[in-house]
């Protein structure tokens, strides 16, 4: 019996001590990371100060020729760090993203919440989720074989013809790689997380609420519009900026297909581009290359920054879909 | 004013579930019929049915004919149905997210009433035959949210009543209010009888006895006896009817 | 506030502590994946702990990463080759970039690092005892996507830098009728590709630019990356697979490619330009011209990090260059003789040089001046 008792605690002790080393490694890890990112830029801050966020040149220098010193650091000769066309890149192909998302998202949303049910509802929710499963990189095979070819040759020149009043949608089309299609790519790879957190929201809406509506005599679109939507909205912002998130942190299928554009800024919709993750993925192996290392330093002061920004979406995200749930369970209890 | 409604041979479905075995009634235009019967046995199915509204849930069906006055409604947009059969739900359902006002001026705005003066007068009207008017006058513009549930529940009315319906369908309007709340729920249907046609689905026998000119008793999904409901509660045909009102069972 | 503090603080220790194991890990598994393969920092320190491995002398594995140009080389021809050289030795390789290549050897936890450039100075001095041993000979062509447009284009390095400057911007430039008379070209843009990555193509097209037009010298200069001029019909590509994709799929593209991408590109309808080599003749990418460009390379250093860019000789073909195998020349007892002997397999004419190696991957083997310079580095290999 006894000894029975103390194997038991010490299964328990290491029990204990597992579990607590799982549950802190998320911490860990996530300060971890930052650590050595803030560490890995701290030469690029200092090198490149404000510089970094202004300039439009990305030049890591002549690594086979010598090198120069600066504020107590070393580069590459004729080096300068400016990120200000990953910066434009990233938001303005997420920004695309988002306007083609956002309807079609809610749109599929309401569809997959009110107008299907049992097996069809099951079935095309899990479509859509297997939709998130896509590799990015299946996705931006497909954006780079069959949808750039047809923005070249169809879509672009249609546009620019059609809403030529409109000076984005002007100009030369191109190849078809640059801002419309990284927007295709990251909407494609954002519309499942858009329209699953969408329809789960909307399900959440009291049917009571919406039966007020119907029998009002409100049509299926005055419904959404005028009692769903609303009670839902705080919530849908925090979905669309999840999926915000996301588009800006995606590399491969956006590498694929952007145009990697540097040293310039798009012109038009179609103009190659290139975003900050992408950037990073590509350029690390010749940043190794640089004796002095301020290449490497200079692309973690851009994962840094794609960090910040990609961190502070998703968690004002969170707050905005916390907020929409608490709400919906307000006004349910307030109805009673 | 009101308009009659009369069904022949409805029958509604629950996926497999038969909930209504061919109901064949009239109600009369500009007076009050009450439903009674026990828990399940259809009379809410039906009440839904009459603006089509059961058709709208999760694998539910109907079948026969629904007549508003001369027009059969099978025939017609549901929407255009319910703008003229009016709805008030079990339990009090303003729009959460809109204050008082806009709870009533939603309807006239998307049934197509453009002009402001006309909208504030009708709103000013509704809540008036609500009996609302003098209790939230001053804060119209406050969340709908914040009313009793009394008050929210003749905000629905009010709501109903705006848009000047023939028929206003009242699926057990009180059944989450207070005894205070009820009472001036059931004066509110007493002064509304005559101009409008009002179909009230209720579990409360006093009720039905205190304000339908006719009352109908639903057991099992069949319509087992409709009449007077002076007759109904003092001398029932039916056995069943008789066991029910007197409490035997429900 | 007191409590929240505390909190930090010990997520901050325990941030620390989770580096300091990171760090401890990336070095063991360095001495166990690279079998004793150990870059000159640490080597005192892996001396001590690593000698069992090592006087278990039978099975040593090698590992190789870097250009996914040489990859090929490796995976498909001389791993299975070298089984039966030596059975005891097994070599692993993988495809990362010639910048990982380099910065890996450099660092240790691989043996070969596999590169399309040398090393620069700076890389050199800073880490004394790397080695930059050619081990075959490479060609890059300048492609191009023209329908109707039959034959080969002629092209000069001048008129690619001007093209890449922006500065020829239609394919009926009178410049570049000029080099091709009697070719009607058409009136279509230029889409000029770039690698996106980290290339040793960037690194041998840029140098032709520089070596051909002095203001690409001055400006954009040659690099695995470099800053390319914006120009706004330019677009950039990830490895040779995308920049042949984008080309295929975009009229008027014209890029470069490694030339053991040539037959795959040219199934895909891609024209490939004769270019202009020092001896002012246009040559094309053929076995001939790039053997005739190699045995023209003169002066060649001993530690043979040099450009093979534009060499002289009427065939001369203008854009070649050694694929370099990167090695520490720092190495332990049997992981040190196992891969001495597999680079000295490697280059030999009759081993991994051999013809039946070299052409499936379209390389050429080392002109016979230069494989004793290769001998005579491998042979530092040791202690």
């Amino acid at each position: 019996m006894q000894k029975a008792s103390s194997v038991a605690k010490t299964i328990d002790r290491a029990f204990h001590v597992a579990a607590g080393i799982a549950a802190s490694s998320p911490v860990v890890f996530l300060a971890g990371i930052v650590t050595i990112v803030v560490i890995q830029a701290m030469p690029s801050i200092r090198f490149n100060g404000w510089h970094f966020l202004t300039s439009l040149t990305w030049n890591i220098g002549n690594v086979y020729g010598g090198l120069e010193h600066e504020h107590g650091v070393t580069a590459a000769s004729g080096a300068s760090f400016g990120s200000r066309v990953f910066i434009v890149g990233t938001l303005a192909s997420s920004v695309i993203a988002l306007l083609m998302a956002v309807p079609v998202s809610l749109l599929t949303a309401v569809v997959l919440a009110y107008r299907t049910r049992g097996a069809l509802r099951a079935i095309l929710s899990t479509l859509v989720e297997l939709l998130a499963g896509i590799p990015s990189v299946v996705i931006g095979l497909w954006g780079m074989t069959v949808l750039t070819p047809w923005i070249s040759t169809q879509l672009g020149p249609l546009l620019s013809r059609v809403g030529g009043v409109i000076p984005y949608l002007r100009g030369p089309v191109g190849t078809g790689m640059g801002l419309l299609a990284s927007g295709c790519v990251l909407a494609v790879m954002t519309i499942p997380i858009i329209t699953a957190t969408t329809r789960d929201l909307l399900l959440q809406v009291p049917t009571l609420y919406r039966e007020g509506g119907i029998g009002l005599g409100m049509t299926d679109w005055e419904v959404v519009r005028h009692i769903c939507f609303p009670c839902i909205r705080e919530g849908f912002i925090g979905a669309v900026a999840l999926g915000f998130g996301r588009a800006m942190g995606e590399t491969m299928a956006v590498l694929m297909v952007s145009g990697n554009a540097v040293n310039l800024l798009p012109q038009n919709l179609y103009s190659p581009t290139s975003t900050m993750a992408a950037f990073v993925a590509d350029q690390l192996d010749s940043a190794l290359t640089d004796a002095s290392k301020m290449a490497v330093h200079a692309l973690s002061e851009l994962a840094l920054l794609l960090m910040v920004l990609t961190v502070a979406t998703n968690l004002a995200a969170r707050r905005l879909v916390s907020l929409g749930r608490r709400r919906q369970w307000r006004t349910g209890v307030d109805a009673r | 004013m009101g308009k009659s409604m009369t069904t022949h041979d409805v029958r509604a479905w629950y996926g497999a579930q038969l909930t209504l075995k061919g109901i064949d009634m009239t109600v009369d235009a500009n007076q009050v019929t009450a439903i009674i019967g026990p828990s399940g046995c259809g009379k809410s199915t039906f009440i839904r049915c009459l603006n089509r509204l059961h058709e709208t849930g999760s694998g539910a069906r109907v079948e026969g004919s629904i007549r508003l006055g001369d027009l059969d409604i099978g025939e017609i947009d549901p929407v255009d149905v319910r703008r003229m059969v009016g709805m008030v739900f079990q339990r009090p359902n303003p729009f959460p997210t809109l204050s008082i006002y806009d709870n009533i001026a939603l309807g006239l705005r998307l049934g197509g009433i453009r002009a402001k003066p006309e909208i504030a007068q009708r709103v000013e009207r509704s809540l008036q035959l609500a009996a609302l008017w003098e209790e939230v006058k001053d804060r119209l513009h406050t969340p709908a949210t914040a009313l009793s549930g009394g008050q929210q529940q003749r905000l629905c009315i009010a709501r109903a009543l705006a848009v000047e319906p023939d028929v206003l369908l009242m699926d057990e309007p009180a059944s989450a209010l207070d005894p205070i709340s009820t009472h001036r729920l059931e004066e509110l249907v007493a002064s509304l009888k005559g101009s409008l046609t009002i179909v009230m689905v209720t579990h409360n026998m006093q009720q039905a006895a205190r304000i339908a000119d006719k009352t109908a008793f639903f057991l099992n999904g069949e319509l087992v006896e409709f009449g007077e409901t002076k007759e109904i509660f003092s001398t029932p045909s039916d056995p069943r009817t008789e066991d029910y009102i007197t409490g035997r069972f429900g | 506030m007191k409590r929240s503090m505390r909190w930090i603080c010990t997520t901050a220790g325990a941030a620390g502590v989770l580096t300091l194991v990171a760090g401890c890990g990336a070095t063991t598994g360095g001495h166990t994946v690279s079998a004793g393969g150990s870059g000159a920092s640490n080597v005192d320190h892996a001396a001590g702990t690593n000698h069992v491995v090592a006087s278990r002398a039978q099975a040593v594995t090698l590992t190789e990463t870097g250009s996914s140009l040489l990859y090929p080389l490796f995976t498909d021809q001389w791993i299975q080759a070298y089984k039966s050289v030596d059975p005891s030795v097994t070599i692993e390789a993988s495809s990362t970039g010639s910048g990982t290549g380099i910065s890996q050897a450099v660092a240790g936890t691989v043996n070969i690092g596999a590169s399309d450039a040398y090393m620069a100075d700076q890389q050199v001095s800073q880490n004394q005892g790397m080695l930059n041993i050619p081990l075959a000979i490479s060609a890059q062509q300048v492609m191009y996507n023209l329908p109707g447009v039959h034959g080969h284009l002629h092209l000069t390095g001048n008129l690619l830098a001007k093209i890449y400057q922006g500065k020829i911007q239609y394919w009926d430039d009178p410049a570049i009728s000029a080099a091709n008379p009697g070719l009607h070209l058409p009136h279509l843009a230029i889409t000029p590709v770039t690698r996106s990555d980290g290339s040793g193509d960037t690194f041998l097209f840029t140098q032709f630019l520089s070596d051909t037009n002095p203001t690409w010298k001055n400006g954009p200069g040659y690099g695995t990356s470099v800053n390319w001029p914006p120009v706004h019909s330019e677009v950039a590509a990830n490895g040779n697979q995308g920049v042949v994709t984008t080309l295929a799929g975009t009229k008027g593209a014209i890029g470069y490619v490694g030339i053991s991408w040539l037959d795959n590109a040219v199934a895909k309808g891609l024209g490939y330009a004769a270019l202009q080599n020092k001896a002012g003749n246009f040559v094309l990418p053929t076995e001939t011209n790039i053997q005739a460009a190699a045995d023209a390379a003169t002066d060649i250093p001993k530690d043979e990090r040099i450009s093979l860019i534009d060499e002289p000789g009427q065939n001369s073909y203008p854009i070649i260059n050694f694929e370099y195998a990167i090695v520490n020349q720092q190495q332990r007892g049997a992981t040190g003789t196992a891969l001495k002997h597999f680079l000295e397999w490697a280059i030999d004419p009759q081993g991994g040089n051999a013809a039946k190696y070299m052409t499936p991957v379209h390389f050429l083997p080392l002109p016979s001046k230069v494989e004793p310079l290769s001998q005579a580095q491998i042979q530092q290999i040791g202690g």
